[in-house]
């Protein structure tokens, strides 16, 4: 190439601006000039661009331009390669493949050697199969020159398939193939080359060592390594019959005895052993090559399990990190291709022997590989055989399906006779100690744990301990019903174990953590093997009578236990529950348990006052839930002792030794056992339970004392015993409305006949309970939150823990007790007519009724029409939409989700008219202004302003901020799903699918209807009859649109479609005009968020129906596409004329997808975000989309919103 | 390239590049050591800004020059001149903006073609926010290439420390290094949502033993 003064020059501008450009010292301005000019060089002259870059890449010049020069050089190739003729192009290669050789010169820096190989792999990427036949010589040759010579080689050979097989989003479809087909036809040649260097370079290094030659060694360690990253980039696509046939398979797998080279060989392994069998005539090819794969595997596992088990100081952290490499292929080979080796019974064996191996290493990291493997066998195991068609008798369909799964089933029994009783009992072995934390450990040496590494918090990339031990339980269930005997016997052993030791111990505390480890996985094996059908596991009688003897061994021991110390207790308890599903088989036992827990119960002191009596507290509360439990597990061999209960609760209560919340509880327990006992008896145990309450319930002296005026709540307040007898009082309505729901499989034949249990209770609970709700509601209108004395207003703002869950901090001042104890509610445990109620007393107080109030609602009201013909919906209203105005976002949120959501879905379509115009009509007109007021704030101004009182006085805190967004987002998200559950298939039975093949215009205009035709049985035409709760209705759907809330816009988008389908149905001229305007801009607008892309598919599926069947009867969709920015008549033309080829909805979409996208010059970012637009090398010059301010998650970008586009 | 104005130190350091679409919180990632403060505000950075951030390990004192390169395209284009010399590397995405993690590939493989076989971690940023349009099982590109994964939040200090601590283990080949002392880090103004974060943390753990996707674009179609 020519060299003149001005190329000179120009090549010592470039230079220095480079120089200018990466030095971190130039100013901003230099820095922005010598940008400038380099990409104006960049995008100048082209052979300028040329011989300047060639010129720079030299030796003369310093690390950081020779790297840039390559960079423009690779930009040439890649963006402007066709403004070159063909002779030049050729010079340009020629020139680029004598840079390998120029640089192949040990002192060269890696990165430069690597850009080298990076631009020739270009130069073939562009040019193609022709160019790289005939480069592929030269290339043979060059590489047999020397060990930086084969390296080079070996980067191109990395580079270019993964810049053919991934990196490949600039290349057109055609041109895809045509180097990947030109790639894989050049395998043969490839591959074999690869070995060659691995052996030849693999044998240098290890004779240069000998010789002492360390720095030439070290040339050919790097040709090794580079030579395996080139078979990498192989691993995962070329046939595995080439890797085997080519000898790759057998290479890697000899460097994995190397130390320098096993982590790179392994990697190898690690892409190769979850390849898929192909359905080709390869497979038994395949089969062959991944039963070496094992081979090879297996030899090093060995290798390494028995040296690991022998002389534990041998093995350091690398040896451990390469076991970890193989255990993870040694996990993928077994989970994707175990058939491979099935045929072979030792190497079968001896497969699942290392995977014991591996599970029960000391090292958790090997062992939780292995288990990953263990859960993946028994899942696919004990997975039901999928049921072949039989029905149609013939064809070979139906015979090859048999076959197929005769084989599988053949394969699962082999793998099945593999697992023998060692092998259960290990794995349970290990599981059982393993369930333990080593934050649980106190003293860090109960029971002979071994030196087993136990899980903790510090591990990292394993998630939290409870996901692993329920990966643990998943696997102990599965090999209890496999294995019922091994299990249970395995069980009771080590629970025996257990308690011994803790008598024994001289602090049974200490060993507590243990002992309450081993709960759940008794519960695993108890629930598994005597759960499920009706049959338990095992089979036969002989099994049936070895393990009732187990399971009757272990009972006794437990109920021989004589413990008071009410952690013990309670630990106790747990245990007899978990053995309730044995009871639902051996009901003799069930007597003796209950009399247990009642001593239990008894053995524990109820003294309120004591704090340190609070542990006995709790244990009480946990005794009561043990009863719970028992009684949905044990079924119906609890319903004899029912009496007997009934009594013991009638004396306690008598003695004043039962307190509310317990007998709450065994309430709860009580109805949970009539359930089972048929509709009758739940009738009468809701009536023994329910008329003590409702004789204090009912009086109208208290109603009147408390709930007439707004201060009588506040007298209510200092009156502690009574508010919380109201309190326990509704919380056991609830358990009442939960509990005595029918029993699936009852259902279906008494719903209709039978009413519901509850339905007779419903007028006497709820009307004081509506005036209490109306009242509380009260206290946040403005006029009487002023005369409020200070700890109400307080106590009305929000606790630490709804903070702290708003802010998303866990929450450390929620004690145990109050986590586990979730059935009644966290805060009566320490409540209960004792002090002066403080704040904190009344904050939970009030959150408790409204918590429970609520559900009583909405819990009565899914028992239909009962509830709306007798209770009257005026007083409903008032109590709960008359202070609408004044109410939380979170207190809004809550109404709707546990009154509204259950009233709308349950609501008889013949009550509709009665009650939803009532009661939604305020909802929504509210809501709508608050929703869009509090958007705008968030989306323009940062901050989403929202009525909550938080309790936090500075203003700008970012901490307001988060908890605002999280309440608007959770309060949107309600609403929308208020409006989604309107729109479902149920309350719109009416509302037919469209046809699947539409055509434009295609509903025929004489079969419209009027709205009022659908009204009746559909809910969404009901809601667009009435104009009073269309208007804020629609108003919210078009909003939501905008709001960058993925969640909310899925529920939105599924009311609209309803919508949509209601203005094509029918000859609503309103509702046209409103769907073909106002919706159709809407989702546009919508599609310009990048927060819908995920929705994306439904957004154009809608405007795609707006368009077909409306656009005919209406101009607003074609007058809206032609307003987009970009669009001409000739393209909506086009679409139209495309439209009208096709009947497919699937391409209809894409071709509205197309045409939204060009109309907007690409702007949609919810369907932009879906391309694969992702150059970003220094090789693009194409400019990027704005990228969105950080924080509040709203996408400003530069005017994509309709404000541009319409 | 010499790092003129920058007293050497007798500790170790070690050059680590930090690369990732424009906007992921590159920058507030590292200034969040150097101040503590929380940039609420956002610039671009243009070409690059290096800064030396210290940690105290158990074995001594080390040193992290960072390259906080830049992410938008306009100002890049001479990027890969940044890598030469960096000894780790941290790849940034924003979880709330998909497009970003699209890109980690293509970070990758240019950092790979530059840098020969150095330690990386990939960082998830932003999980702070309530709009999370990335779910942790759908990050699996880690996993692939054997690189560190964690979630991050520069605005609440969440995990801020775990890529150094990492990226030092892996440098001085030490699995038990641990940091002795806390960097002088602001308290967080925000409290990320530890709950909902377990829960992801948990998908990640059961992404982990799920096999791979045979193509990463599969869990975006």
């Amino acid at each position: 190439m020519e060299e003149s003064n001005s190329n000179n020059s120009t090549v010592n501008n470039v230079a220095r601006a480079i120089v200018a450009a990466l030095d971190w010292n130039s100013t901003p301005d230099a820095r922005k000039a010598a940008v400038s000019y380099l990409e104006s060089i960049k995008a100048g002259d082209i052979r300028v661009l040329a011989s300047t870059s060639f010129l720079l890449v030299k030796k003369d010049w310093s690390s950081e331009i020779r790297l840039h020069a390559f960079k423009m050089l690779q930009h040439l190739v890649r963006l402007r390669w066709e403004e070159f003729s063909p002779s030049e192009r050729r010079n340009f290669s020629n020139v680029a493949v004598e840079l390998m050789s120029e640089i192949a010169d040990p002192c060269e820096e890696w990165a430069l050697k690597s850009q080298t190989a990076a631009l020739v792999a270009e130069v073939v990427r562009r040019e193609g199969p022709n160019l790289w036949q005939e480069l592929f010589l030269s290339l043979v040759s060059l590489s047999s020159k020397g060990p930086v010579q084969a390296e080079l080689v070996s980067m191109m050979l990395r580079w270019l398939p993964e810049d053919i097989t991934v990196h490949n989003e600039d290349l057109e479809g055609d041109r895809r193939r045509l180097l990947l087909r030109g790639l894989t036809q050049s395998l043969p040649e490839i591959l074999p080359l690869l070995y060659t260097l691995l052996e030849r370079h693999f044998g240098e290094a290890l004779s240069e060592v000998g010789r002492q030659h360390l720095d030439i060694a070290k040339q050919h360690a790097a040709a090794v390594t580079a030579t395996l990253n080139a078979i990498n980039a192989y691993a995962e696509w070329a046939p595995l019959s080439d890797l085997a046939k080519f000898g790759i398979i057998h290479g890697c797998g000899f460097l994995l005895s190397s130390p320098d080279f096993r982590l790179h060989a392994c990697e190898f392994f690690k892409l190769v052993s979850p390849r898929k069998r192909p359905a080709d005539d390869f497979a038994s090819e395949f089969d062959s090559a991944m039963s070496s794969i094992f081979q090879i595997l297996m030899n090093v596992s060995r290798e390494f399990l028995v040296r690991s088990n022998s002389a534990g100081g041998a093995i350091d952290e690398s040896d451990f990190e390469f076991a970890e490499y193989v255990c993870e292929s040694m996990v993928s080979l077994g989970s994707s291709n175990l058939q491979c080796i099935l045929g072979d019974s030792t190497m079968s064996s001896l497969y699942l022997q290392q995977m014991l191996g591996f599970f029960q290493h000391f090292k958790l990291a090997l062992h939780y590989q292995s288990l990953q493997f263990w859960l993946a066998l028994m899942r696919d195991l004990m997975s039901k055989p999928k049921l072949s068609v039989h029905s149609s008798g013939e064809g070979s369909a139906a015979n090859n399906a048999d076959s197929n799964s005769a084989q599988v089933d053949n394969e699962k029994r082999k793998i099945l006779n593999f697992l023998n009783d060692d092998i259960c009992s290990t794995i349970l072995d290990i599981s059982f100690q393993r369930m333990l934390k080593k934050e649980r450990l106190i003293t860090g040496k109960a029971l002979s744990l071994g030196a087993l590494e136990l899980w903790s918090d510090d591990f990292e990339g394993k998630g939290d301990f409870g996901q692993y031990r329920s990966r643990l339980f998943e696997l102990i269930k599965f090999i209890a019903s496999n294995k019922p005997l091994v299990a249970g016997a395995k069980v009771s052993e080590r629970i025996i174990m257990i308690i011994k030791n803790l008598l024994n111990s001289p602090m049974p505390a200490e060993d507590l953590a243990v002992m309450e480890s081993m709960q759940v996985a008794l519960e695993s094996v108890v629930s598994s093997i005597f759960d499920g059908s009706n049959e338990f596991a095992g089979g036969s009688s002989e099994v049936h009578i070895a393990l009732c003897g187990i399971f009757e061994g272990l009972l006794r021991e437990l109920l021989s236990l004589n413990w008071t110390e009410p952690a013990l207790v309670e630990v106790l308890g747990h245990y007899l529950d978990a053995m309730g599903p044995f009871l639902k088989y051996f009901s003799d036992a069930v007597g003796s348990v209950i009399n247990k827990l009642f001593e239990l119960l008894n053995s524990l002191p109820f003294v309120v006052k004591d704090p340190s009596t609070s542990s006995a507290r709790h244990a009480r509360l946990q005794i009561c839930t043990s009863f719970i439990r028992i009684a949905k597990a044990a079924d119906k061999s609890i319903l004899p002792h029912m009496k007997g209960i009934a009594d013991t609760m009638a004396y306690l209560q008598r003695e004043g030794r039962l307190l509310r919340g317990e007998h709450n509880l065994l309430g709860e327990a009580f109805l949970v056992m009539a359930s089972a006992a048929g509709v009758q008896q739940q009738q009468e145990v809701l009536a023994w339970l329910l008329e003590p309450l409702s004789q204090q319930w009912i009086q109208i002296e208290w109603q009147n004392n408390y709930l007439s005026e707004p201060l009588g709540l506040v007298r209510l307040c200092s009156e502690t015993a009574f508010m919380w007898s109201l309190f326990h009082t509704i919380t056991f309505f609830e358990k009442a409305l939960k509990r005595s729901g029918m029993r699936k499989g009852q259902s279906n034949s008494t719903s209709s006949s039978t009413p519901h249990p509850m339905a007779s209770h419903l007028s006497w609970m709820l009307p004081p309970l509506l005036k209490l709700l109306r009242a509380i509601h009260s206290l946040w209108s403005p006029s009487v939150f002023q005369v409020l004395p200070g700890e109400i207003k307080a106590a009305m703002s929000m606790s630490d823990v709804e903070r702290s869950s708003l802010l998303g901090v866990g929450n450390p001042k929620l004690s145990k007790g109050a986590l586990t104890f979730i059935e009644g509610s966290p805060f009566d445990v320490n409540k209960e007519g004792y002090t002066e109620p403080n704040e904190t007393d009344i904050r939970n107080w009030l959150k408790g009724i409204r918590d429970s109030g609520y559900n009583v609602l909405g819990l009565s009201a899914t028992i239909g029409d009962p509830f709306f013909k007798c209770i009257d919906v005026d007083s409903v209203t008032l109590a709960l939409i008359e202070n609408i105005q004044s109410m939380e976002f979170r207190h809004k949120r809550q109404l709707v989700h546990s009154v509204l959501i259950p009233l709308v879905k349950s609501c008889p379509p013949d009550m509709w008219e009665v009650w939803l115009e009532k009661l939604l009509h305020p909802l929504f007109v509210h809501c709508q202004q608050a929703l869009s007021c509090s958007w705008f704030g968030l989306l323009h101004q940062g901050r989403a302003k929202v009525p909550d009182n938080h309790g936090i006085l500075t203003g700008s805190d970012l901490k307001v901020e988060v908890m605002e967004e999280k309440l608007l987002r959770d309060l949107t998200r309600e609403i929308c799903l208020l409006l989604s559950t309107i729109s479902s298939p149920g309350l719109n039975t009416s509302l037919p699918a469209l046809e699947h093949s539409g055509h434009v215009g295609r509903v025929d205009m004489s079969s419209l209807k009027d709205l009022d035709a659908f009204a009746p049985s559909s809910m969404v035409g009901f809601l667009l009859k009435h104009k009073s709760l269309a208007i804020p209705v629609l108003q919210i759907s078009l909003e939501a649109f905008t709001w960058t809330d993925s969640e909310a816009v899925t529920k939105v988008c599924s009311f609209s479609a309803s919508v949509v389908l209601l203005a094509i149905l029918t000859n609503n001229v309103d509702l046209r005009e409103f769907v073909s305007r106002d919706l159709f801009s809407a989702l546009i607008r919508g599609l310009a968020l990048e927060s819908n892309a995920f929705i994306s598919a439904d957004l154009v599926n809608l405007c795609r129906e707006i368009f077909i069947y409306l656009c005919d009867r209406d101009p607003a969709p074609r007058q809206i596409l032609l307003s987009l920015p970009c669009i001409t008549p000739n393209d909506l033309h086009a679409f139209e004329e495309a439209l009208t080829k096709t009947a497919s909805p699937k391409e209809q979409k894409q071709h509205m997808r197309s045409l939204l996208l060009l109309a907007t010059g690409n702007n949609l970012k919810a369907l932009a975000a879906q391309k694969n637009v992702n150059i970003i090398t220094n090789v693009t010059a194409r400019p990027r989309g704005p990228v969105s301010a950080p924080g509040n998650g709203i996408e400003e970008g530069d005017s994509v919103g309709l404000a541009a586009i319409l | 390239m010499a790092l003129p104005n920058q007293q050497t130190v007798d500790y170790p350091s070690f050059k680590l590049v930090i690369v990732g679409d424009g906007g992921t919180g590159k920058t507030t990632f590292v200034k969040r050591h150097l101040t503590g403060e929380f940039e609420k505000k956002y610039e671009p950075t243009i070409g690059v800004e290096v800064h030396p951030l210290d940690f105290f390990t158990n074995c001594g004192k080390i040193r992290f020059y960072c390259w906080d390169t830049a992410g938008q395209e306009k100002f890049g284009g001479l990027r890969d001149g940044y890598y030469i010399h960096g000894q780790c590397a941290i790849i940034m995405f924003d979880v709330t903006a998909r497009l970003t993690y699209k890109n980690v590939p293509t970070w990758h493989r240019d950092l790979c073609r530059v840098c020969e076989n150095i330690p990386i971690v990939l960082c998830g940023n932003k999980v702070d926010v309530k709009n999370r349009q990335v779910k942790a099982k759908q990050v699996t590109f880690h996993r692939k290439k054997n690189l560190q994964y964690y979630e991050i939040s520069a605005k609440s200090n969440y995990n801020f420390e775990k890529p150094f601590l990492y990226l030092a283990r892996k440098l001085a080949g030490d699995p038990n290094l641990h940091f002795v002392e806390s960097p002088a880090l602001a308290p967080p103004e925000v409290h990320i949502d530890l709950a909902a974060q377990q829960q992801h943390e948990a998908e990640l753990a059961a992404a982990a033993s799920q096999p791979l996707p045979d193509d990463d674009d599969d869990a975006f179609e």
